[in-house]
């Protein structure tokens, strides 16, 4: 963006003004315009929530927090120029679920997610909605068990591609259930949920914003969410974790880190604000309108949440056998 | 009736001054930055989106939508003007707008792309509240088999597209195909041809290619020597309005372009660049003097910008009356509708349906806005052609670099615009046209994902093409249309070898 290029001309000369030393910046922390980055492109709903965090959390700050995407090879672009930046407060990054499956699919990464990247807390949470297209003839998620172990290999799994948490939540549904779909990728979630629409595709999992009007005018049959916990959004959809299939638990989250080394001293306040930020009711309405729950945690929480969250996709992603290469 | 009742209702909404303001401000600014070599509609409205969220949701979607079309027309200005294509359609337009700004017909060629525009959003319009949703249930019957087979038909068209050699145009289609396999394989997760740099991952973006092949090549070409002139001007300006005349043979066009535009526009992730080349290649065909095209035909400028405009005005089918996103922009529209509170889907026309007229009625707005905004603008905008290559080269090569960066935020993309630009040149001197380059660049991977998923579904049985109704329509519809290229193509040879004979 044009703007953001203006803003990225001052910032290096801000910086290369900026004399004093790291320990009197430090305590004056923040001195100039902090840059987001987010690592999809603008316009989703990756970039709005940035937006919006950006926002909030600029003004407690009481600086400017100037969003940059920096999108390609499914976040990890942008993911990799943050944990590659200079760790003085002034980079943040967006963090999104997705970088926590990444170590699993691709074969190599110019980051570790645990080892570069500094948690600062959580901003939202959301959840998957395993949806049929009406012309299956399942009502529930029993049902719709039976049908695939009936007929093994004839339902149509649509997937935002291979390696994208609706993929990873038909593999683990397939192993939990020892029945067999046909895998049918599609380039992102939007052509994928089209396709279950148009009836090319029997079954998806779904990002649950892009669910909810389908689901509730019926053109879509809403089994249940993939998540532990239900959802805001759809209350009377069952999990999948009680519905049969227990200890199902995918979800996608977003938040706030920094590139490793960054002083604890900043990561505290910009944590004070992430927290207070998030429970503003402008940006709780902003996220439960995009299918996000509100949520925000200590970084050491936040890190635990990463480290399980790699641990957990590891094992399902070596049972599915997904990889890029 | 209850049309009518509905545009009323519609009109209300959106001549009140305040939609009316943001209407036209989208309009303007959607233009304005439109220009700008390689920032399309989509960057364009990612760019201007913070602006509407303080904004009430109608005046909000007004406005957005009103920066779409602006922006979508603003690329062919640049185009025409200055042979630089910022989006996949856009190459279409400069086909034939390129030399006709060259002979001083820049004007005309403005001219006749806003008017063309302005037509095809008047249909449009009127489809999108006649037809709509309709219209989207069958874009929903379209699955891959029957993409597929469209596509089938489009490239075979595109075998008229090519201007002089048919084995330069086969070439061309070749290397387009092949910078299309650079990505990862839909279904396999297979990386091809990324040299282990990530951003090739995604593969390469048409405006990258295009703004290298063409604007970079262009400059270096002009800058070879040879030249006489160092303005882009060959010739004297020639009026800046159409002729009666050029207004009577642009009329056949844009009816046909409007028609192909609104038959792509409700299909999602279509796009406007098929619609473009489609409508070029008709146009071609049914002239009486197709050697005319690629050297400044109007036809050539007047079709297609009416099908992309067209197909602009019915992207908005299936994201108003489903909730579904044909295209990138699209979803943008649909973010913001949700940021605003307002749950999209079918039941948008019954719930809000202010909102749903309104926005209707402001596209009709928008698109005679379009009109009275860049007319006076062509004069300015002629003008161009006159300053010299040594003051509008470096500025175009900086917004070049400026436009491209903005895309993604990414020096990679820039190098691969410069690097593409060496390719341009090297080709320009071989004398290979690019236009099928950039066709089979978008065709080939939305041709190869559809042709594996279809068969990935029929479990590997080919004969899905065939047995299911519309997309055994377009094979037959191939075939006849093969027979109808081929056919004088052999008579021709066999009376050039009778005479020869005789």
């Amino acid at each position: 963006m044009i703007p953001a290029t203006i803003w990225q001309a001052c910032l290096l000369l801000g910086l290369w003004l900026a004399p004093a030393s790291v320990q009197a910046a430090e305590q004056r922390y923040p001195t100039k315009p902090i840059r987001l980055i987010v690592a999809y492109p603008a316009g989703g709903p990756s970039d709005i929530i940035g937006r919006a965090t950006a926002q909030r959390v600029g003004e407690l700050l009481g600086t400017t927090i100037v969003v940059e995407n920096r999108s390609g090879a499914g976040g990890n672009v942008g993911f990799e120029y943050v944990a590659k930046a200079t760790p003085d407060g002034y980079t943040l990054l967006l963090a999104a679920g997705a970088m926590t499956i990444a170590p699993s699919i691709y074969p190599k990464l110019g980051y570790d997610v645990v080892r570069d990247l500094a948690p600062i807390s959580l901003v939202a949470d959301s959840t998957f909605v395993l949806m049929v297209h009406p012309a299956v003839p399942a009502k529930s998620v029993k049902e719709l068990i039976a049908l695939a172990r009936a007929r093994p290999g004839i339902l149509n799994v649509a997937t935002a591609g291979l390696g994208s948490p609706p993929h990873l939540s038909a593999e683990l549904f397939q192993s939990m259930v020892k029945a067999k779909l046909v895998h049918v990728p599609y380039k992102g979630a939007t052509p994928a949920l089209t396709a279950l629409l148009g009836g090319e595709a029997d079954l998806y999992f779904g990002g649950i914003s892009a669910a909810v009007p389908h689901v509730k005018s019926g053109r879509l049959r809403g089994l249940a969410v993939t998540s532990k916990k239900r959802s805001i959004g759809l209350p009377d959809l069952p999990t999948l974790n009680e519905s049969g299939l227990a200890g199902f638990d995918i979800s996608t989250w977003f938040g706030l880190m920094s590139p490793a080394g960054t002083s604890p001293d900043i990561i505290a306040r910009v944590n004070a604000a992430t927290v207070k930020a998030v429970a503003s009711p402008a940006m709780r309405d902003t996220l439960l309108a995009l299918g996000f729950e509100p949520l925000s945690n200590t970084p050491e929480q936040f890190a635990d949440h990463v480290k399980a969250e790699v641990k957990k996709f590891a094992a399902i992603v070596k049972a599915s056998g997904a990889k890029f290469e | 009736m209850e049309l009518l009742n509905n545009l009323m209702l519609g009109f209300d909404v959106a001549l009140t001054l305040q939609n009316l303001m943001y209407c036209f401000l989208g309009v303007f600014l959607g233009t304005m930055i439109g220009v700008l070599p390689g920032i399309g509609p989509l960057a364009t409205m990612a760019m201007l989106l913070p602006l509407t969220f303080i904004l009430p949701p109608v005046s909000a979607l007004i406005m957005l939508a009103g920066i779409y079309y602006g922006s979508d027309y603003g690329g062919s200005t640049t185009a025409i003007l200055v042979n630089l294509p910022g989006e996949g359609s856009s190459v279409v337009t400069l086909m034939d707008g390129h030399p006709m700004a060259q002979s001083g017909r820049a004007g005309p060629a403005l001219a006749i792309a806003a008017i063309g525009s302005f037509f095809a959003g008047c249909l449009g319009t009127l489809l999108i509240a006649i037809v709509g949703p309709p219209l989207a249930t069958v874009a929903l019957k379209f699955n891959s088999p029957e993409y597929f087979s469209l596509m089938v038909m489009a490239l075979v068209c595109a075998s008229v597209v090519g201007t002089g050699s048919l084995l330069k145009s086969l070439g061309m289609v070749v290397v387009g195909l092949l910078i299309g396999i650079v990505g990862t394989d839909v279904n396999s997760g297979k990386l091809r041809f990324n040299f282990g740099i990530p951003e090739l991952s995604d593969g390469i973006g048409i405006p990258v290619v295009a703004m290298g092949v063409f604007g970079l090549a262009e400059i270096m070409t002009n800058l070879s020597g040879g030249e006489t002139t160092q303005t882009i001007l060959r010739g004297k300006i020639q009026g800046l309005m159409p002729r009666w005349q050029d207004l009577k043979i642009s009329f056949g066009p844009m009816l046909r372009g409007t028609s192909i535009g609104a038959m792509f526009g409700p299909l999602p992730g279509l796009g406007g660049t098929i619609s473009s080349f489609t409508s070029y290649m008709v146009e071609k065909k049914l002239a009486k003097d197709p050697k005319r095209f690629g050297k400044g035909a109007i036809e050539g400028v007047a079709g297609p910008e009416s099908a992309n405009n067209a197909c602009a005005q019915t992207t908005f089918v299936p994201m108003l009356t489903l909730g579904i996103p044909g295209s990138a922009s699209m979803a943008l529209m649909l973010g913001a509708m949700i940021i605003h509170g307002i749950t999209p889907g079918p039941q948008v026309m019954t719930s809000r349906p202010d909102l749903f007229w309104g926005l209707i009625a402001s596209m009709w707005i928008g698109n005679l806005m379009l009109l009275v905004l860049n007319l006076p603008l062509i004069g300015i905008w002629v003008k161009l052609l006159q300053v010299p290559y040594r003051l509008l080269f470096p500025i175009i090569m900086t917004m070049m670099g400026i436009g491209i960066y903005s895309l993604n935020n990414s020096g990679t993309d820039v190098m691969m615009m410069a690097f593409f630009g060496f390719v341009g040149y090297v080709l320009v001197r071989l004398g290979c046209p690019f236009p099928p380059l950039i066709l089979a660049m978008v065709l080939g991977p939305l041709m190869e994902e559809n042709l594996r998923r279809s068969l990935l579904i029929s479990e590997g049985d080919p004969s899905v093409f065939f047995t299911r109704p519309i997309s055994g329509g377009f094979m037959l519809a191939t075939l006849l249309l093969l027979i109808i290229f081929i056919v004088p193509a052999i008579r021709r040879k066999r009376r050039e070898v009778l005479t020869e004979d005789a």
